[in-house]
């Protein structure tokens, strides 16, 4: 809310913000990345999802009538951006040291993610800025909240830190092209829900840099999938400032870490005539595309059995939707869900052996899974959504007609939003018949999609004739 | 093989920033307002965390205080989280103008 106030301060409308106790310290984050430290702030105290309305009623009254006053009637405040401006080069050593005092330090200024890094030294860095044409200095974008500028070069510096190898750096450099899609809301990633970011890698950079993409993909194991992965969540840590609590601004309530890459078996795909998930993104099959999105659960492991579509997706049905139902009515808050469902190489088969596409897939889930609609509206008003209703969302446009058929509070409502929005990649152990749904966090983290830029020079750093 | 002499002899790394330059510029806060009477407050609201029963309650007792104070509900500006947050922040500024609003307060969270 910290944003609504910084829009009205720069129109010349003074503002106040309520913030709960427990939000204080990351409004603090983002009041200083928004370039105004000095918001004023009326402070909710406790949590206000375990007070009674009268509760709340009382504590509006006692506690935040009066900070507002105050806040509205401060004078016009000139933020400095000093003390956010720490004058720093690119280029600087920061830090000279043994292996072990540069894991010290690193873990001491919050630069680690708690376990040990690769020190990030220029000739290091050099090697991955190799692997790109573009320049080291060049701008990708503000990452928020802490509004740190996102560049080439401290991608190839995190890079190296993750442990990634240097020809991973087009692959890294299109992933933070990806979270800067504004439709991304990358901002949201410190939310309460503690939702991790998926990378889908696709094309043929998937065999040449040696991704699983076959049993154990999303284990920790294989050097490309897991840095890759602790890449990311680094780079969030360092650049945008989504460190822990008690000093950063992550609000994730329990949390997860960091997957690793999901990479899709692309000759399973092509052996049943579907095409690959990168072709859904609407780039051409064969091209190099990383795809992120949000993921706040993921379904326990499904097995599906038959040797016909209906066998399988009856199971996947019924899986899913014990997945999905608990979390929806975030969709149908935000009017935003974007599921992905990792199909077994051997279950992708048999459901394509009786004639089925992907759609065909995604039109059986969407009319299978369902929800009663006040169901949905009571889950979101524990989780803090008090007002939800979907006949309201209908009138507002976040959701179609259909949602508010009747007036019946137990009319079944689809779980999810569009059908075209559930996402489908082969992946896994092709001896298995097992699938997987990895949930996504509604509007936050929704499926970006970017090409991959190889420098010039790819073949040749690759065979190593490059000068 | 090294001797045991050698293997002490341990590198020293000399490390680059891993962060990025941080925000430029400042922005200037609006100036204040020392009474509420007869201005007009917006209300801006996330669908959050009974924040409509915050404002509620908050309006009655400002009402009480300030003679002739007004409200403008948060309905008229949309929510400021959701999947209009985007559009509803980018006409903001126009709404607050067009409606003359002195003052906002926004809730609820970060």
């Amino acid at each position: 809310m910290l944003r609504a106030s910084a829009v009205a301060e720069k129109a010349g409308v003074p503002s106040v913000s309520i913030v709960a106790t427990p939000f204080i310290r990351q409004a603090g984050i983002i009041a200083k990345g928004l370039g105004m430290p000095g918001l004023s702030i009326a402070e909710y105290p406790g949590v206000p999802m375990t007070d009674s309305p009268e509760t709340v009623s009382e504590k509006a009254a006692t506690h935040l009538v009066e900070p507002i006053v105050q806040g509205l009637a401060r004078s016009g405040v000139t933020d400095k951006k000093a003390e956010a401006t720490t004058v720093i080069n690119a280029r600087d050593i920061v830090f000279r040291g043994t292996l072990a005092e540069v894991q010290d330090h690193f873990i001491a200024r919050e630069w680690s993610d708690g376990l040990p890094i690769i020190p990030p030294t220029l000739a290091t860095v050099l090697a991955f800025l190799r692997y790109t044409d573009r320049q080291p200095d060049e701008v990708l974008g503000v990452l928020s909240p802490d509004n740190r500028q996102a560049t080439v070069w401290n991608v190839a510096v995190n890079g190296v830190m993750a442990g990634c190898r240097p020809e991973y750096m087009p692959i890294l450099l299109a992933v933070v092209d990806a979270i800067l899609n504004p439709e991304f809301r990358f901002e949201d990633a410190g939310a309460t829900p503690g939702w991790e970011p998926l990378i889908t890698l696709s094309g043929p950079l998937i065999k040449q840099l040696d991704f699983n993409c076959g049993a154990g993909v999303m284990r920790m194991g294989r050097q490309a999938n897991s840095s890759v992965g602790r890449f990311l969540r680094l780079y969030m840590r360092n650049v945008a400032g989504f460190r822990i609590l008690p000093t950063g601004s992550d609000k994730g309530s329990i949390a997860g870490s960091f997957h690793v890459v999901l990479a899709e078996n692309e000759a399973a795909v092509a052996g049943i005539g579907w095409q690959p998930f990168s072709a859904d993104q609407g780039f051409a099959a064969g091209d190099n595309v990383v795809t992120v999105q949000s993921v706040v659960s993921v379904s326990p492991p499904i097995y599906s059995a038959g040797d016909n579509a209906e066998s399988h997706m009856q199971v996947l049905a019924e899986a899913i939707g014990d997945e999905t139902r608990l979390r929806c009515f975030g969709a149908h808050a935000k009017g935003r869900y974007w599921p992905l469902l990792v199909l077994g190489p051997a279950v992708a088969a048999a459901i394509a052996s009786s004639g089925w596409s992907k759609d065909d897939i995604r039109r059986y889930l969407y009319e299978k899974l369902k929800i009663r609609a006040s169901l949905s509206e009571r889950y979101a008003w524990h989780a803090g959504i008090t007002s939800l209703s979907l006949k309201e969302q209908v009138r507002l446009g976040i959701l179609e007609p259909h949602f508010a058929q009747s007036d019946d509070p137990d009319r079944e409502v689809p779980v999810m939003i569009k059908p075209e929005w559930l996402g489908i990649v082969i992946s896994g152990d092709p001896g298995r018949n097992q699938s997987k749904a990895y949930i996504n966090n509604h509007i936050h983290g929704q499926r970006v999609s970017s090409r991959v830029q190889l420098p010039k020079a790819w073949d040749e750093l690759r065979s190593g004739r490059a000068s | 093989m090294r001797n045991i002499d050698e293997c002490t002899n341990e590198p020293v790394y000399e490390c680059l920033w891993p962060l990025g330059a941080g925000p430029t510029g400042s922005f200037e806060s609006a100036n204040g307002i020392t009474d509420l009477s007869g201005k007009t407050i917006g209300e801006l609201w996330d669908v959050m965390f009974q924040g409509d029963i915050m404002l509620g309650r908050i309006r009655e007792e400002l009402s009480i205080r300030f003679p002739g104070v007004k409200f403008v509900g948060h309905e008229v500006f949309g929510d400021t989280h959701g999947a209009q947050r985007v559009a509803n922040l980018a006409r903001l500024p126009a709404v607050l103008k067009e409606l003359e609003v002195d003052a906002v307060i926004s809730c609820v969270g970060a």
